[in-house]
This record gives structure tokens, sequence and C-alpha cells, in this order.
């Protein structure tokens, strides 16, 4: 039996019944988000989304936010220009999830988001099914996505970018208190890129000589791999670790782990959480401190401390509780996140504060 | 590659190792245990990592593209 769902590849897991419950509560829940940054980003982001259960189990879901930047990074200043600049993105999406069998659901996701230099559309769909009389779950996801990117103030700049990404995750219950999660997802991104305002230095001499425009490979195929253990400690301790590898053809391999502990209190109405998580990156193959020009230019060129040797380290903590008013609930976030680069000449370290605060209220 | 298509065939052979009868799932419904605990706090984070690392998949974080380096 188990050799037969194998060669299948098709196995249906059960679904974790918290995890099936919140997302097929129906709700609105209303909330923002703020990022701020000690390199002068700072970007609010107010957000609303909806849940509605519809005869026959159909679920349906629509959401929209808008992130509202600004920023002085050096990042800006150096490459784009010498003033600070804000810009507003604005996305919006729905999805609808169908029961097709017993214990086997589909369902499909639509996300649209504008700026005034970058379009993108995601389309995506996905099959989930449960297994061994609910004791293991499996779902199988797809997305497709268009972006066109543009360049303020050059109408005649457009450049397509399309990304194909399938997910493979897998729930399996591990015994009365625990569960173990895999998944996998590969993504394969082609078309433009890089970054219409950035412009690499070119030094001969030791001295920099001309500007070129960021140029990176127009093909990128990333794989993701992550296992992770959710279990109860005691009863009302509970705890999240993860693991997570992922290498791109770009030749970047990282290395993610991250712990979590949440406790209940008031007879779980209240949920105290808190966060570690460390983030280890070698650098894209193309990636320099510096490009020489004394053998010409160099064909694939970046000023991107993303695609560098880099690390990053999380700290937070959240707050959930229940509020005396038609059972709504708040949650409330905060992390530290330090950023930091190996070989970056221009800054070395960024320190930023992502914080949230929701609520939620059942319909 | 190898190393992902090893974890699937490991977790489909796991499928069915244990048995956890719907009465005893008490705990594994407390809302702590769910993946993960507060989505939009969740999201959050994601959308930073998403935007300031070179590497991304396999934490669930969906929404837009966006031109945000």
């Amino acid at each position: 039996m188990r050799l037969q769902l194998i060669i299948a590849g098709a196995v249906a897991l059960a679904a974790a019944e918290a995890r099936a419950q919140a997302e097929v509560e129906p709700a609105a829940v209303a909330g923002v988000r703020v990022y701020a940054d000690d390199d002068h980003v700072t970007v609010w982001s107010p957000s609303a989304r909806a849940t509605a259960t519809l005869p026959r189990g159909v679920v349906v879901d629509a959401h929209v936010v808008m992130d509202a930047v600004t920023a002085a990074s050096i990042d800006v200043t150096s490459s784009a220009s010498p003033y600070a600049f804000a810009e507003r993105r604005l996305e919006g999406g729905g999805g609808v999830a169908v029961p097709v069998a017993a214990q086997q659901q589909v369902g499909a996701t639509v996300v649209v988001s504008d700026e005034h230099d970058y379009t993108s559309l995601r389309v995506g769909g996905r099959w989930r099914g449960e297994l061994a009389r609910r004791n293991a779950t499996l779902e199988l996801g797809y997305t497709a996505g268009f972006d066109q990117v543009g360049r303020a103030g050059d109408p005649t700049f457009a450049r397509d970018r399309r990304e194909h990404r399938g997910v493979v995750s897998f729930t399996q219950i591990v015994d009365r208190r625990g569960y173990l999660d895999l998944v996998v997802e590969g993504v394969r991104t082609t078309g433009y890129q890089a970054n219409p305002y950035r412009f690499v230095p070119v030094t001969m001499a030791g001295a920099v000589a001309y500007a070129l425009p960021e140029a990176v490979p127009t093909s990128r195929d990333a794989v993701a791999a992550l296992v992770r253990l959710r279990r109860a400690l005691a009863p009302a301790w509970f705890a999240h670790v993860d693991y997570r590898l992922a290498r791109d053809t770009w030749g970047i391999t990282s290395h993610t782990g991250s712990a979590r502990v949440v406790r209940a209190l008031d007879d779980d109405e209240v949920l105290l959480g808190a966060e570690l998580r460390g983030y280890l990156q070698d650098g894209a193959s193309f990636h320099r401190a510096s490009y020489a020009g004394e053998l010409g230019a160099p064909v694939w060129r970046t000023r991107d401390h993303v695609l560098g040797a880099m690390h990053t380290l999380t700290v937070g903590a959240t707050a959930q509780a229940r509020l005396p008013w038609r059972g709504a609930q708040a949650t409330a976030a905060a992390a530290w996140l330090r950023f930091g680069w190996g070989d970056d000449l221009r800054q070395r370290d960024r320190d930023a504060i992502v914080s949230s605060l929701t609520v939620l209220v059942p319909l | 590659m190898k190393v992902a298509a090893l974890l699937i065939a490991g977790a489909l052979a796991l499928g069915g190792c244990v048995r956890v009868r719907p009465h005893e799932r008490q705990t594994l419904a407390h809302p702590a245990l769910a993946q993960p605990p507060w989505p939009d706090a969740q999201a959050a984070q994601d959308h930073v990592y998403q935007v300031r690392e070179g590497s991304e998949g396999a934490v669930g974080a969906g929404g837009g593209g966006c031109g945000c380096n």
C-alpha cells in the first residue's frame, strides 16, 4: 500500500484540524504593518482581507494591501537620485477553494500588484488531499507570474519578467502532540531581473572610470526545501523549529534556521510568542565588491547587495488576545532584524524593525 | 534537487506510519500549533525577507511581485 502511494506520486495527507479551521473560518481582518530601518527607508502597509464560506463548502477570500514607501537609502541616493523618494504599491487579490471529493480540495488565486514603475500578475492553482485517515496532508501548488518592469521618467522602458513556481507541501501527524512539515518549492524566473535605476561603477587602475547599467542573467532557477517540527511541549507551551536549504543557478546557497516558542494563557484566550531566526547566504557567482575593467566591461554586473554574501538575524515577539467584542481577536507583533553584508563597500549592516497590528472579526 | 527528491520520497514513505484517532487530537487542534500561528504577522516578515534576502521559497509567502529592490 505504501509503495503504491509513492509510485502514484499523489499522496493525500490529513490536514491539521487547527489549520483547516483557521483557513475556512469566515472572517474580516484589518491591519497595518510598518517597516523602518536605519537607512531611512519606511514602509507603511495598511491591509484588509475577508473570507467567507458559500454553500457546498466553497470558501472565497479577497485581500487588498497598500505599501507606502519613503526612502533615502544609500541604495537610492548613490544610484538613482540624490534625493529621497516616495511611492505607493497597491495589491489586490482573491481566491476560491472548492471541495471536489472526500478529503480533497482544489483552489485558485489571482493577485495583481501595481506601482508606478512595476506591474505584477500572479495566477495560481492548488490541490490538497488527505491520506491515512487524515493523519497526513499533501498539497500541490503552481503559480505563474507575469511582471512588467518600467522606469520612472522613461515611458519607452518596458521589460518583461516571467516566473513559474511549483510547491509540494506534506504534513504528517507524528503523535498526539506534534506535526512534521516538509515543503519543497522550485522557481524558474526568466526575463529582465536587474534594477533599471542601478548603475555599476567599473574601475581602471584602481579608480572609477565609467559606469554601466546593472546587468544580470536573464534566467534563474531556484529550489528550496524546508523541514519543520511543531510540537506541544507541555499543556500550555508549544514550539516550532525549522530549517531551510535553498540554492539557485546564480550560485547563491542559503541556510535558514528558526525557532519559535508559544505560551498559552487565560484558558487559551491569550497567546504569547517569541521567535529567533538566523539566515546565512553565499553570494552570486557574478557578484563583486567592485568590478575592474582592464580586461573589458564585465558581462554580468550588479550593485545589489542582496546578491552578495549576507546574513540576517531576527528576534521577534507576538501577542494575540481575544477581544470582548463579537469574538474578535487582535494580534500585535514586532521584530528586530539585523542585515549584514560581507563585501559591500558602501554599507556593512542595517537594522530594521517590522511591526504589525491586525484585528480579526468573525463573520 | 536530489535532496529535495529524497525529502519528498521520505515524506511519502512516512505517510501512514502514525494513526492518531480524531478523539485524540485535542492538543493538535490548538491554535498555537497552526502553521503559522499568526498568518498576518508572519506575512509581514516574510515579505521583508523576500525583498531583502537573496533566497526565497518553501515558506508560504505568496502575494504579488514588486519592484522593491
